[in-house]
């Protein structure tokens, strides 16, 4: 058998010459366009998105700079207003802390006993405090002792809203006695800690042969 | 589809090249961009809220002008019913009064140490000292025409004293009046 020879080359120049590059020789460089490609791509893409997010940011400082001059307003507006709310709310504080004096010495006077009458009116409120009214009086007769007349007057003081409502505490202070005089005090007080109300008796004594009654 | 070991090496050499080019444009490029845009993101929420709240705080602008205005006004009147207390019409007003009270107290301590009243530092209390011999029903009326003459005017301190069996008492009665700083 006469086998013909068959020609073979398998070298590059052979294949250029034969039927030009090999696959992959033709898939390189559109695989490395492609990848330069997808780079740029995603390069491009991140460059547009970060230039576009930059833009937002510069659009919406400025919109914020812009309405900040308005902000500034309304916040010294508020300023003020507050301002004025605790102006007014000092003012409220300095009415309605007043006491009115005349009325609660109009009040002392009318409501004496007739055995008893004042020597001093001591009245302090310069501490805010510590407001303090010292009556100090003087309850004469041999019927009058420190069981009856003295603390029924603190009991009328500390019944009467005059005087409850300004003063937190009310109490009687004996003093002291001469012959048929009785010298007491009745001490209203009011400190911002206290709210008690309280009514000092003194220890139990003889009962006194006649009772002495208030005016009023 | 067989490749030489040259075409090989070719092959491993530009996909190695293109490893490593994507990866120092990943982190040279993409990366601080990337960061870039998170920071912008998160910048832009930031302004967004900034931007709401100013609009809503401005929305309050009006009504809080118009409280403004009320409470100006609430100021003004109150401060209107302020006494003088200059020290010559104070004493025409204790004077006044005191007439209207048939007694004659005189000023005989002016305080002008004023004390500060309240937070606001706009107001402060000025006291005076007034005394003189008078009964105590007319120290009593005489209070009573102060005390109406204004709501900013009280009592700090009174002192009666018995002096003589007739009625007269010594008297020193301490006032305060509102001023404004």
């Amino acid at each position: 058998m006469n086998l013909p020879l068959i020609e073979i080359n398998l070298s590059e120049e052979f294949r250029r010459k034969k039927g030009g590059l090999t696959m992959p020789q033709k898939q390189l460089p559109l695989a490395i366009g492609g990848a330069v490609f997808f780079v740029l791509l995603v390069v491009g893409g991140v460059w547009t998105v970060a230039t576009i997010r930059n833009a937002q940011v510069t659009s919406i400082e400025q919109q914020v700079r812009v309405l900040s001059n308005e902000v500034a307003i309304v916040v010294s507006t508020l300023g003020v207003s507050s301002k004025l709310k605790e102006q007014i709310k000092e003012l409220e504080n300095y009415r309605n802390d007043r006491v009115e004096m005349s009325e609660r010495l109009h009040s002392v006077a009318s409501n004496m006993p007739n055995k008893v009458y004042l020597t001093d009116v001591t009245y302090d409120a310069t501490d805010p405090a510590v407001r303090r009214l010292t009556l100090q009086a003087r309850a004469f007769g041999s019927d009058v002792d420190d069981a009856n007349i003295p603390p029924r007057l603190t009991k009328f003081f500390v019944r009467e809203p005059l005087f409850s409502n300004a003063f937190s505490s009310i109490r009687y202070d004996p003093e002291n006695k001469l012959l048929d005089e009785w010298i007491f005090s009745i001490v209203m007080e009011r400190t911002n800690t206290v709210v008690t109300k309280t009514v000092t008796k003194p220890a139990p004594r003889p009962k006194p042969r006649t009772t002495a009654t208030l005016k009023d | 589809m067989t490749m030489t070991r040259e075409q090989r090496e070719q092959l491993i050499l530009v996909v190695l090249f293109t490893a490593i080019a994507c990866v120092v444009g990943f982190y040279l490029v993409v990366q601080p961009k990337m960061d870039e845009i998170s920071k912008s993101t998160d910048k832009i929420e930031k302004q967004k809220a900034q931007y709401d709240n100013s609009t809503n705080t401005i929305a309050l602008l009006p009504s809080i002008v118009a409280a403004t205005n009320v409470d100006e006004v609430t100021v003004v009147t109150e401060e209107k019913r302020f006494l003088n207390t200059e020290e010559s019409e104070f004493a025409m007003i204790v004077n006044d009064s005191a007439a209207k009270a048939q007694m004659a107290p005189k000023i005989i301590k002016w305080n002008i140490l004023d004390t500060p009243f309240g937070t606001s530092g706009k107001y402060a209390e000025r006291s005076v000292k007034v005394g003189g011999a008078m009964t105590y029903h007319s120290l009593g009326k005489w209070l009573a025409e102060m005390e109406k003459m204004s709501p900013y005017i009280r009592v700090l301190g009174i002192s009666v004293k018995r002096t003589d069996s007739y009625g007269t008492n010594g008297t020193e009665v301490t006032l305060g009046v509102l001023v404004k700083k």
